[in-house]
């Protein structure tokens, strides 16, 4: 990576020959549009970029067990301009949110960084144009050839049980799950507990119990009592995209894998998505 | 297993805000306590502990005969212990007919040198309830102390204290209509202070002469303050070997100086017992040091004014002390 600081040149005036040679243009007002959402599933370094004429996903990995992705929809960029159907590269996330936070991430109200994400095709690197307050930062962060996105064959079809919930009520069990219990198990039923969350750890066990019919619950369709575990080292990271977002959608399948799908919104208001995939640790039945 | 149930209860501004019902079961037979929170929104919390049965010590006390009781908001015990580095261990706890003396432990008497000193006195009005019948001096785990302050200042309720000789336990008490707390310390069984070489603490009663800090820099300070006084040796009390390094004290400083002024006005006459003479001023002297102006005790009516002048430098008509 190479960073350039130059003053007093907006961005605005790039030449418009320079464009010619990026398969990938996208512009944002505020950057912070893009960290903030991207900070929801940083907890592994690398990240897969694709983007399609659809927007922006961005893939993080772990252990084969677990996927988180961020979609940041064409709609949400000042520009988005896309050269090919596909467009994939893999880069270091760590280093791309230090680039978008390069002017201190301190949120001024009314100061914002503006981003220009330009990316020239396979082999270039990705060139961040960062400017606030008229000071031009460039950043060129080396990307690497995009492994590809283990599907987990989640599919709509396949979904036993699916509740919806309001974030509010799911943040604090999260953020006081017991971090000695290695597993965090989820039991979804059309009867009772309904929607449990359960830790078993040094201590002792713990349970959090929402009802069908409260008030925070949006969406209640359990059709089979279903009681799976996962990694709690692999589930905590969401608790983050969590703390982002307004809902949550709890799906399980008939393998027992887990879907979270959090809906987050914005410094401007507008939508973007995360989700979470994770495998099971072991069937309890 | 307290860290385990702290755990249950973790955050306190939430539980506030969500808890509306809390619900606990003891299974003996499972050796399974159950914590069930019932919150806001239909959400249940449950928690279930294990534990295991085991000998709890109990302490064998009878406060109610113990020879000196006091009771006191808790706030005066938290101003009082601020001043004490958080890494004191013990403090020790000095009693006179009316007056109350905090200071720091010293272990080892080698070290004696090379400690800060840390000394706070509390005068008997300070309390809503002093009694004492017995002038010992107790040493205890100060760190308990903090513990049970920060839970007795967050009831809002006074503390009720019972001291005994060295060696029994002090009893700290805080009580309402549907809590009885008692914190039994142990103390010190031979309180090294009367081993200490210091004639001040050598006996029951005394508190500490005035001259302790006549080699203070701080008396210094406080001539300079009032320059209207003139500096001179003291002759009266008893000589005392002088504590190595400066000591903050309350009460002792400005009582050098009151008994500097009875050496040069000679004619002044001390109505006083010598042991309230040498006694340390009490609020008054504060006000010395924190800016305020209280009224003059009943003891202090009968020094000479000119004292009082001294003594308030800020605020009293102006009467030469000479």
């Amino acid at each position: 990576m190479c960073l350039r600081f130059s003053a007093a040149m907006p961005l605005s005036t790039q030449s418009q020959a320079d464009d010619e040679q990026y398969v990938l243009v996208a512009s944002l007002d505020n950057a912070r549009n893009l960290s903030n959402i991207l900070k929801a599933i940083t907890f592994k370094d690398h990240a897969i970029f694709n983007a399609t004429p659809n927007g922006l996903k961005v893939t993080v990995e772990d252990s084969k067990c677990l996927q988180a992705n961020a979609f940041i929809q064409a709609e949400i960029f000042q520009e988005f301009t896309i050269k090919e159907d596909l467009v994939g590269f893999q880069v270091n996330l760590t280093v791309l949110l230090d680039c978008l936070n390069i002017f201190g991430g301190s949120s001024v109200p009314g100061v914002s960084t503006a981003l220009r994400m330009c990316y020239g095709g396979y082999g270039f690197p990705l060139t961040l144009f960062l400017e606030e307050g008229g000071v031009v930062t460039v950043c060129k962060i080396n990307t690497q050839e995009p492994d590809e996105p283990i599907d987990f064959e989640f599919c709509s079809t396949n979904v036993t049980n699916k509740v919806i919930l309001q974030s509010e009520s799911l943040k604090e069990p999260f953020s006081e799950l017991d971090m000695t219990s290695e597993v965090l198990q989820i039991t979804m039923s059309p009867s009772q507990p309904y929607f449990r969350l359960s830790t078993f750890g040094n201590s002792g066990n713990a349970h959090y119990d929402y009802p069908k019919d409260s008030d925070m619950m949006e969406l209640f369709q359990c059709t089979k009592t279903q009681t799976n575990r996962y990694k709690m080292s692999l589930l905590k990271p969401s608790t983050k995209a969590l703390a982002l977002s307004c809902k949550v959608s709890v799906r399980t399948d008939s393998r027992g894998f887990l879907s979270l799908q959090y809906l987050v919104r914005n410094d401007d208001g507008q939508i973007c998505f995360v989700e979470y995939y994770c495998c099971p640790d072991e069937e309890v039945e | 297993m307290s860290q385990s149930v702290q755990a249950v209860f973790r955050s306190l501004a939430s539980l506030e805000k969500t808890v509306e019902k809390c619900h606990i079961e003891l299974d003996r037979k499972k050796n399974r306590i159950t914590f069930t929170l019932y919150c806001k929104h239909g959400l249940l919390k449950t928690h279930n502990l294990s534990f295991q049965d085991s000998e709890s010590l109990q302490a064998v006390f009878d406060k109610d005969s113990y020879a000196n009781v006091f009771r006191a908001q808790p706030r005066l015990l938290v101003d009082t212990v601020v001043h004490f580095p958080p890494s004191l261990e013990e403090v020790t706890v000095a009693l006179s007919d009316d007056r109350m003396w905090f200071r720091n432990h010293v272990d080892d008497e080698a070290e004696l040198s090379k400690a800060m000193l840390t000394e706070l006195c509390l005068a008997s009005d300070e309390f809503d309830h002093f009694a004492v019948r017995a002038h010992s001096s107790v040493t205890f785990c100060l760190k308990e102390l903090r513990g049970l302050l920060v839970f007795a200042e967050s009831t809002g309720l006074p503390i009720s204290m019972y001291f005994d000789e060295p060696g029994s336990p002090v009893v700290l008490s805080v009580t309402d209509s549907v809590l009885e707390g008692n914190f039994v310390l142990a103390t010190l069984s031979d309180d090294p202070n009367h081993r200490k070489n210091n004639t001040r603490r050598a006996h029951t009663p005394p508190p500490p002469p005035p001259d302790d800090f006549m080699n203070d820099d701080i008396d210094s300070y406080l001539i300079a303050m009032d320059t209207s006084m003139a500096p001179g040796p003291s002759a009266t009390g008893p000589p005392t070997p002088p504590l190595a390094e400066p000591t903050y004290s309350k009460q002792p400083v400005a009582a050098s100086h009151r008994t500097r002024i009875h050496s040069e006005e000679e004619e002044e006459e001390e109505e006083d017992e010598p042991a309230d003479s040498d006694g340390p001023p009490n609020k008054k002297f504060c006000s010395l040091f924190f800016g305020s102006v209280l009224p003059p005790s009943s003891q202090m009516s009968t020094q000479p004014v000119k004292s009082q002048v001294v003594l308030a430098s800020d605020s009293e008509d102006d009467t030469q002390a000479e």
